[in-house]
């Protein structure tokens, strides 16, 4: 009696459920078909792998039919970027072009060399929001690389002859001091006519970088000098310039290293300037006082130097010196009252073989630098 | 190691050159164990793009001279470009012998 209703209403509860299950299953077919539809469109559709190779085929294809050097450099490359907790995915693509301009002049007198480089690349995502290395950038390097002087005279093949006789006779002296006063050595330089050597480089680059949609963006550059004067040549008025070397002179005379005084045209120092627009990005202590990374411009001033000490039996002493200074244009006053828009470095060491005798290095680099100062604060012995 | 020997273009030129120079001051026979960083122009306080603008300044008197004082010409397939390079190459390598810069010389230029 007491199992009647509920008999009656487990009936009830069942011819529902098969119903809706009759209903259910009469919709599954269709269901399958679409979401095995779907899911095969959408593997087809995302897969980075046949757009690479599409692409592929039409970038050889148009390469083959011409010399193309304006597509030459170009790298497109189909992705899947996910989201950082792998939870979303998006097709996309990165890329990246270079393209670069070379004009080259080679005379005996004047050789140079310009330089044009344009270089573009980032990553898109179709889905913006699902790029992790949202980034674009475009640059243009322009500059010039060459040698004023440094050249000889062209001789001809009976001279040639003569010449090459010459260095094998000096390469049989097996005594030093008989060596450096060969008159052969005068032979040669008279013959060569060598001509001082003015080397220098230049370079400038501008650029922009931002993110995928451009809603954020900044400019990037800097221009560089550097420039070196050599002179290969006895009692020559640019050696004489020399100023730097003047106390080594005397060092080198006294010590019995060079028989008479005289300056080292070939130790003339390298030099650089350059204006930069750094971004102080990593520069926390800047970033606590300033309240800000915003990018700044900085001039910088480089030399370097390295002269012949001594040579003592079968060891060259050298002296190598290094100076560079650095100073933030228009520096914000909280930067200037901490002095951290002004920094200098000095660092020189006496170098024998491969051996650190002694080095002092005095000063800081600018933060962005730093990973260049190898050398410890202070003198440094080592004997 | 490359063999260094007076009998051999590459090795005297080269060597001669770098006397001049002022960039060494040994004999042909003890050069044979001189490396780059014993090499007047090779400065260890300079950044690696200093220095290799000094080794460029150095290859290219180097290139001048060897064509136009010692008839040097280049190999097939060398050309300036490349005989600078090659030498740039060794120049900033601090433990690199002088004979394997000979022997680089010897490969791009025929005396």
């Amino acid at each position: 009696m007491l199992l009647g209703p509920a008999c009656f209403l487990a009936e009830a509860q069942t011819t529902t459920t098969v119903k809706e299950l009759k209903e259910k299953l009469g919709a599954l077919p269709l269901a399958v078909e679409e979401t095995k539809y779907k899911s095969l469109a959408n593997l087809v559709l995302n897969d980075p792998r046949i757009y690479n190779g599409i692409w592929n085929k039409v970038y050889n294809s148009i390469r083959d039919k011409k010399d193309q050097p304006l597509l030459k450099n170009l790298k497109i490359d189909f992705k899947t970027f996910t989201a950082s907790d792998s939870s979303k995915a998006s097709l996309g693509f990165s890329y990246a072009w270079d393209y670069e301009i070379n004009k080259k002049k080679q005379e005996d007198y004047e050789r140079s060399e310009f330089i044009a480089k344009l270089n573009l690349a980032g990553n898109v995502a179709f889905r913006k929001a699902l790029n992790p290395q949202d980034f674009q950038s475009a640059k243009l390097e322009i500059g010039a690389n060459g040698f004023f002087g440094g050249t000889v005279k062209k001789q001809p093949a009976a001279i040639i002859a003569e010449l090459n006789k010459i260095n094998q006779q000096l390469a049989e002296i097996e005594d030093e001091n008989v060596l450096a006063s060969s008159p052969l050595w005068g032979k040669l330089t008279q013959s060569m006519g060598i001509s001082n050597q003015y080397h220098y480089n230049f370079s400038a680059v501008g650029g922009w970088e931002g993110s995928q949609d451009f809603s954020r963006s900044q400019v990037t550059g800097g221009a560089q000098l550097r420039f070196s004067a050599k002179s290969y040549s006895d009692k020559n008025p640019l050696s004489m310039l020399n100023l730097f070397d003047y106390p080594f002179t005397l060092i080198r005379y006294m010590t019995g290293t060079d028989k008479t005084l005289g300056a080292y045209g070939a130790t003339l120092p390298v030099i650089t300037l350059g204006i930069d627009l750094v971004k102080p990005t990593r520069d926390t202590l800047r970033k606590k006082i300033t309240g800000e990374t915003k990018q700044y411009a900085r001039f910088r001033f480089e030399a370097g130097f390295r002269t012949l000490l001594a040579e003592v039996g079968n060891t060259t002493f050298h002296f190598n010196a290094a100076y560079r200074f650095f100073t933030e244009l228009n520096a914000p006053a909280p930067v200037k009252s901490a002095g951290l828009h002004r920094s200098s470095f000095f660092t020189c060491s006496v170098t024998g073989a491969d051996t650190y005798f002694i080095s002092y290095s005095y000063g800081r680099l600018p933060f962005d630098r730093s990973d260049n100062a190898i050398y410890e604060m202070g003198f440094r012995f080592k004997f | 190691m490359a063999k260094w020997t007076s009998n051999n273009l590459a090795c005297v030129n080269l060597w001669s050159t770098l006397y001049i120079m002022k960039q060494h001051k040994r004999t042909f026979k003890k050069a044979e164990t001189l490396t780059m960083r014993e090499l007047l122009f090779y400065n260890p306080t300079l950044t690696k793009e200093e220095l290799k603008f000094e080794a460029e300044g150095i290859a290219d008197f180097l290139d001048n001279v060897f064509r136009n004082t010692y008839g040097g010409r280049y190999e097939e397939g060398v050309n300036k470009a490349k005989a600078v390079a090659d030498m740039v190459n060794i120049l900033i390598n601090a433990g690199k012998p002088l004979p394997d810069l000979a022997a680089k010389v010897d490969d791009d230029y025929n005396f």
